[in-house]
Parts: structure tokens; C-alpha cells; sequence
């Protein structure tokens, strides 16, 4: 029965493109949805998980950058330093800023580097890795939307600062990360003996952690993999839900599509498979061609969906500079498996129409 | 031996006072090799009558049974199975399958039997050939004319070596010559091959190639005669 599903589907070549185009534009949707909650995820620690330090110390029931805000004395970091497992200590300002530029709000989220290099940009593409007294270094993503390059000026709280690099990582979507130094973020933020977290280096951090605990009991330790956690779940306790609903919409637009379709073809060739039907074929190999339709259209909408994907994204991180896209093969098959329960979903729609047809009906002329 | 044997058979549509009674009460019994003819006017039932026999229709009392079997209890399943063994059918409309080529219509009851497709192909080559159609085995029904579909479907019918083969107003659809040329390829065939042909139509032409002819009227047989198989067919071998 095979040969018959593939020349039924063929010879109806409108009704396949159909039916191709709407499991094409499921298989788009439901990749580019994945493609960019992963990317979100991984680009909200790419800029933190370059940091080297083995935890984070911040004020008691922080937990990331965005949810809690942290204010620790600049005192605590002879303090610490002096806890027998603790390599290095090295301050960790940093906060949100809105600050008028060309004329409209704009926000950073501003950090200071320190010249150990403790906290770095991620990638620099352009001008120095370091910025001196009175330079910045933006990420590419605000250079390009705001159409800044090196040497403008961007003024913060009154400071002017000469964009001197340009970085990648630093993409947040709904602010990007501005690098100056230590110094410059003190007096930018007023922070004279303030800091927000302390970066903690040792050579032992189980015992370090315990160690600082102990002396320290007010403080909140979290382990880097934790605080990079915590950062990325911004991501996967905001988005997911919404996302679940686009990818359930996805799946249910692609049923519906290649089962009307399918459904369509079938009232179409009822009288067809009611000749198949009086030669003596069973219900179940009627469902077969249905369901080898079905598929073969889902394979092939699913490839166009795959070939389209890249352009698509090509397309939109041009326009959006938000659009971090990043699914790999993991996704795709994933994406492959949804694509074959679509159409074995869609394949049950034209299922009672099949069986009801009536064999006698063939001898109606 | 009877290869299709009507018992008491009526069927009923609807019920009460719109009750029509399309079959009633008939009997009949048709030998092995036998070529019978079955007319009527428009409406007497001869169309119901053949639909029960093919197992496509179950009556609403009486038997159907087909080479010793009886078909008319059976499950959908079963009579799906027996339809596809044991029946072969020629349709008014012919009833191809239009995005199939001639040669894989007629592979369809094999392929749904379970014969892989390159043997199925094979075996619908050489029913079409036999037919005259060694030519046309790739074009579509759309580029056949009405005489070469008919044989398409008479192959088709013919594919699975059936025993019993009905033909529902074969020539309804065919201009005279080719209908008479259509039929006499069928029951030459048939008869050749010892199968047993039931053919249901209004086109009193057809007499000469039955064995014997069944005049059917508001559901009941009225009358039976001879037909002209024998001085036709040189295959002819059951005598009047």
C-alpha cells in the first residue's frame, strides 16, 4: 500500500505544498523557540562563567545578579583574605545604570575590572581588553543598535567615558554589560567602601567554603556553578512557561495542518478508497496509507523547516540584536521525533472518515 | 460444483411504512465456469442482488455462499478477505484509481494480499498483456480510452485468479463495438480460465455471451432463459 500513499500524495501537488509548509513552518517555529531559549540560557553566563573565581560571597540570602542586590564593606575583603585557604580575594561591583544617551533612556549593566583580570570581558573584537581611568568597553551588540564605535563618548552619573573595546558575550537582551575599572565604577557608582560580592580563589575551595562559613556566618557562599545557575534560571523561570505555550501551539498548528490536509485528500478519494475497500483492502491498510502520507509529508516539511532555519536566523540577528540563537543536533533531532508525533497524531484525523466508508457505495455510478 | 449459491436472500431498506423491500425472497445457484447474465429495469434490485452476492452488503435475511462458503454472517474483516480471494469485480465507472498507471492498478489486490511488489507487477504485466494493453502499462486512467479502462478493470478483476467475478453494467460507460469487444475479452478469459462471471445490465447484446440469462423485476427473478455462450466461445465448456 505504500506505492499508492506516495502517488496519491504526489499527484496532488498543491495539497502536498500545503501540507509541507504548514509542518515547515511548525518545524521553524518550534526550532528557533529552542534555539533561543538555549542561546538566552548560555548567554546569560557566558560573561559570568569567564569570571575566575571558585565562589561568590555576597550579602546573606543573595543569589544572583538580577533578583538580590548585595552590599558588602569594602573591610570584609582584608578579612577574608586572612582565612588560611583563601588564596585571593578581589572585590565584584557591579550594578544596573540608566543614563540618557542621544537623547533616550538607555541601561547597562556596568562592572569593574580589576587589572588582575579577575573579572574580564568574554571576547574582545575590537580596541584594548582593559579600559584606563575614563574609558569604557561596550558590548557589540549595543555598539551595533546604538551605532557606537571606538572613541565615542558615552556619559554615566556625569562621568564622560571614550568607548575603548568592543566585546561579545555581554548580550542580556534586555540590558548588555558595560566594562570599566575598578576605580572608575567606584566613583561612577558612588561605592567609595562598598562592594557587591567578593571573588573568592583557592586552592582548596571545599575548605575554603567551610572555613568562610564558619567565620563568617552572615555571608551567603554560593559555588560559581550555582551562581551561574541561578543567572541562567532568570531565563528558564520567565521564559520557559511562555515558551511552552509557543512550542504546544507549534505542535498543534502542524497537526492540524497535515491532518486537514490529509483528512481533505481522503474525503477527495473517498470514492477511491471505497474501491480499495470492495477489492477487499482492510480498514488497517487504508490507515496505513493515510499514515505513510502523513509521515512522508512531515519528513519532508521537516527538511524544508531545517534548510530554512539558518536564513531565517541569519535574517532576524540583523534586526534583533537579542536574537541569540544557538541549537545544535541535539535539538534537531528532538525536533525530528516531534515532527513524526505530529504526523502520526495527524494521521488519526482522517481515521474515522476511512473506516466509515461504505464499500457498496462503488457500485453507484 | 456451485461456486455461488443464494438462499431465501432479501434485503430491506429502511423500516415501517418506508420499508422497501429491493431484494425479496430470491434463490439462485451458479455452477463453476458459468457465465450468467442478470437483467432488469432500472430499480428492480439486480444491483442490491449483486452487491449482497459480492459480500459488500449484508442481506437483511437469507445466505450467500461463495465456493461452499457461507459469507453473509461474516465480520467486515472476514468479508474483506473473501472479497479479496475469492471475488473480482468489474465496475460500471471502472473505478481505477487515478494516480495509478494501468499496470500498478492492476497490482493493487496482489499488493493487498501481501505479494511483494516487483512479483505483483509482474504477475498485473502479464493480466494486461493478455488483454492487449502490453503497451499502455504505464499511462494513467486519464489517458486511457473508456474501452482500455474497462480492460484495466477486467485485468484487475482477473489479477488474484478469483473464482467468481461480477460485473455491474460493464458497458454502461463504453460506446456498443467496444463494450461487445470488452465483454467477449471477459468471458473468453473467464472461460478459458474455468471462473464463473455474474453480469448485471441492461444491455440485451450481452445475451449472447451468457450462458444463461436471469430477468430480475422489483427484487424477484421472473424469468430464465438460454443464452449464446456455447456458439460464441470456442472455450465454451459447460453445455445448455
Amino acid at each position: 500500500m505504500f506505492y499508492i500513499a506516495i502517488k496519491n500524495l504526489f499527484q496532488e501537488k498543491t495539497k502536498l505544498l500545503i501540507s509541507v509548509g504548514g509542518v515547515a513552518f511548525s518545524v521553524i517555529l518550534i526550532l528557533i523557540l529552542l534555539g533561543l531559549f538555549q542561546g538566552w540560557q548560555r548567554q546569560m553566563t557566558k560573561f559570568l562563567g569567564n569570571i575566575q573565581t571558585d565562589f561568590w560571597v555576597g550579602q546573606k540570602g543573595s543569589r544572583d545578579l538580577s533578583h538580590s542586590i548585595s552590599i558588602l564593606p569594602s573591610s570584609l575583603q582584608n578579612q577574608i583574605a586572612e582565612e588560611s585557604y583563601v588564596d585571593q580575594v578581589t572585590p565584584f561591583i557591579g550594578r544596573q545604570v540608566s543614563f540618557q544617551m542621544d537623547g533616550k533612556d538607555t541601561r547597562f549593566f556596568l562592572v569593574g575590572i580589576d587589572n588582575k583580570q579577575v573579572v574580564r570581558p568574554y571576547k574582545i573584537i575590537e580596541g584594548a581588553n582593559f579600559p584606563e581611568s575614563g574609558e569604557i568597553i561596550v558590548d557589540n551588540s549595543f555598539a551595533s543598535a546604538k551605532k557606537k564605535k571606538i572613541g565615542d563618548i558615552i556619559t554615566i552619573n556625569n562621568h564622560d567615558l571614550e568607548i575603548s573595546g568592543i566585546s561579545l558575550g555581554g548580550n542580556l537582551m534586555i540590558y548588555t554589560y558595560a566594562l570599566v575599572n575598578i576605580d572608575q565604577i567606584r566613583d561612577i557608582l558612588d561605592f567609595k567602601d562598598l562592594t557587591n560580592y567578593y571573588l573568592i580563589r583557592s586552592s582548596n575551595p571545599e575548605l575554603a567554603k567551610t572555613e568562610i562559613e564558619t567565620a563568617f556566618p552572615d555571608l551567603e557562599i554560593i559555588t560559581k556553578q550555582t551562581f551561574l545557575a541561578n543567572n541562567a534560571s532568570i531565563i528558564s523561570d520567565t521564559f520557559l512557561p511562555i515558551i511552552g505555550v509557543l512550542l504546544a501551539i507549534a505542535v498543534a498548528v502542524g497537526v492540524a495542518v497535515i491532518g486537514l490536509t490529509i483528512f481533505t485528500a481522503t474525503i477527495e478519494k473517498a470514492r477511491e478508497y471505497g474501491v480499495l475497500k470492495a477489492i477487499g483492502v482492510t480498514n488497517g491498510q487504508l490507515y496505513h496509507i493515510a499514515l505513510v502520507q502523513s509521515i512522508i509529508s512531515g519528513v519532508i516539511g521537516f527538511i524544508l523547516g531545517i534548510i530554512l532555519v539558518p536564513i531565517i536566523v541569519k535574517i532576524a540577528e540583523t534586526f534583533a540584536s537579542g536574537f541569540i540563537y544557538e541549537a545544535g543536533f541535539k535539538e534537531t533531532v528532538g525536533v525530528l521525533i516531534v515532527t513524526l508525533i505530529m504526523s502520526i497524531l495527524a494521521s488519526i484525523i482522517p481515521l474515522k472518515r476511512l473506516t466509515s466508508i461504505d464499500p457498496a457505495e462503488v457500485f453507484k455510478s | 460444483m456451485s461456486m455461488l449459491k443464494i438462499k431465501n436472500l432479501t434485503k430491506v431498506y429502511g423500516s415501517g411504512h418506508t420499508a422497501v423491500r429491493a431484494v425479496e425472497n430470491v434463490s439462485l445457484n451458479i455452477e463453476e465456469g458459468e457465465i450468467v447474465l442478470i437483467m432488469g429495469p432500472s430499480g428492480s434490485g439486480k444491483t442490491t442482488l449483486i452487491t449482497m452476492a459480492g459480500a459488500l452488503l449484508k442481506p437483511t435475511s437469507g445466505e450467500v455462499i461463495i465456493n461452499g462458503g457461507r459469507v453473509s454472517d461474516l465480520k467486515e474483516k472476514d468479508l474483506a478477505r473473501v472479497r479479496l480471494n475469492k471475488l473480482g469485480f468489474v465496475f460500471q465507472s471502472f473505478n481505477l484509481l487515478s494516480s495509478l498507471g494501468a499496470l500498478e492498478n492492476v497490482a493493487v489486490p496482489l499488493i493487498a494480499a501481501g505479494v511483494r511488489r516487483k512479483a505483483a507487477l509482474a504477475q498485473a504485466r502479464i493480466g494486461l498483456e493478455k488483454l492487449g494493453l502490453g503497451k499502455r502499462l504505464g499511462n494513467l486512467p486519464r489517458d486511457l480510452s473508456g474501452g482500455e479502462k474497462q480492460r484495466v478493470s477486467v485485468a484487475r478483476a482477473m489479477v488474484n485468479n478469483p473464482k467468481l467475478i461480477l460485473a455491474d453494467e460493464p458497458t454502461a460507460n463504453l460506446d456498443s463495438k467496444t463494450g461487445r469487444e470488452v465483454m467477449e475479452l471477459l468471458c473468453s478469459t473467464a472461460c478459458r480460465e474455468r471462473r464463473t462471471v455474474v453480469i448485471v445490465s441492461h444491455d440485451q447484446r450481452l445475451k449472447d455471451i451468457a450462458h444463461r440469462v436471469i430477468w430480475f423485476e422489483d427484487g424477484k427473478i421472473t424469468q430464465e432463459e438460454k443464452g449464446g455462450h456455447p456458439k460464441v466461445c470456442k472455450h465454451n465448456i459447460i453445455k445448455n
